[in-house]
């Protein structure tokens, strides 16, 4: 999970970049619709960082690696929120035909959901 | 964004999106795009053989760069 934690770090911080460059490069026509994108990438940065930190924190109480079963609860119930707010994004970059900008963010998102259902 | 497919889709068209009349930006876009893609599949490659504290903690540094980034793009089109 703290693979599947880093690698969606490094999806966000790329969907950013990536939406950038699809603005300036005039593919995302629309300041407004980009301005969505961009604060519900915010979202999932500021949301990520936080499970993140979670992680953090219970790598430090659990060093041997398994989670309780009321701490995957925990950590199951904030990852829906970032999978809504992915399914968001690609529903907004559709009619550009850029979502394959956050495409990865969904794998590593469903990697770190396949973990904490087991 | 799936990196191999890009890079893949891009190493092949990439000397035709130069020369699309009235459309550099398409060319500069796909260059762009490539360094990244390039940029990411090295750090990819190093990052074997960490322990589970080095990669939460090269998860929390990416993020702080995250945001940055999410800052810039969110100027982009505002700027005074």
């Amino acid at each position: 999970m703290a693979k599947a934690s880093n690698e969606l770090a490094h999806d966000t911080l790329l969907a950013n970049r990536v939406v950038a460059e699809f603005y300036k490069a005039g593919k995302i026509p629309d300041l407004a619709t980009k301005d969505k994108i961009a604060d519900k990438l915010g979202v999932i940065g500021d949301k990520g960082n936080k499970f993140n930190e979670l992680l953090i924190q219970l790598d430090a109480k659990y060093p041997q690696g398994t989670l309780p079963p009321q701490d995957l609860k925990f950590v199951r119930d904030n990852l829906s929120e970032l999978r809504q707010l992915y399914s968001e994004i690609v529903a907004d970059l559709l009619p550009f035909g850029a979502q394959k900008a956050v495409s990865d963010l969904d794998k590593h998102l469903t990697m770190i959901e396949k973990v904490v259902k087991q | 964004m799936n990196l191999f497919d890009i890079l893949d889709g891009l190493e092949r068209v990439l000397p035709i999106l130069g020369t699309v009349a009235g459309q550099p930006e398409i060319g500069l876009l796909a260059a762009k795009l490539l360094d990244m893609g390039e940029k990411e599949l090295e750090r990819r490659k190093s990052t074997t053989g960490r322990t589970r504290t080095e990669i939460l903690a090269d998860a929390r540094a990416t993020f702080a760069e995250a945001k940055e980034a999410n800052d810039d793009l969110k100027g982009l089109g505002h700027e005074q």
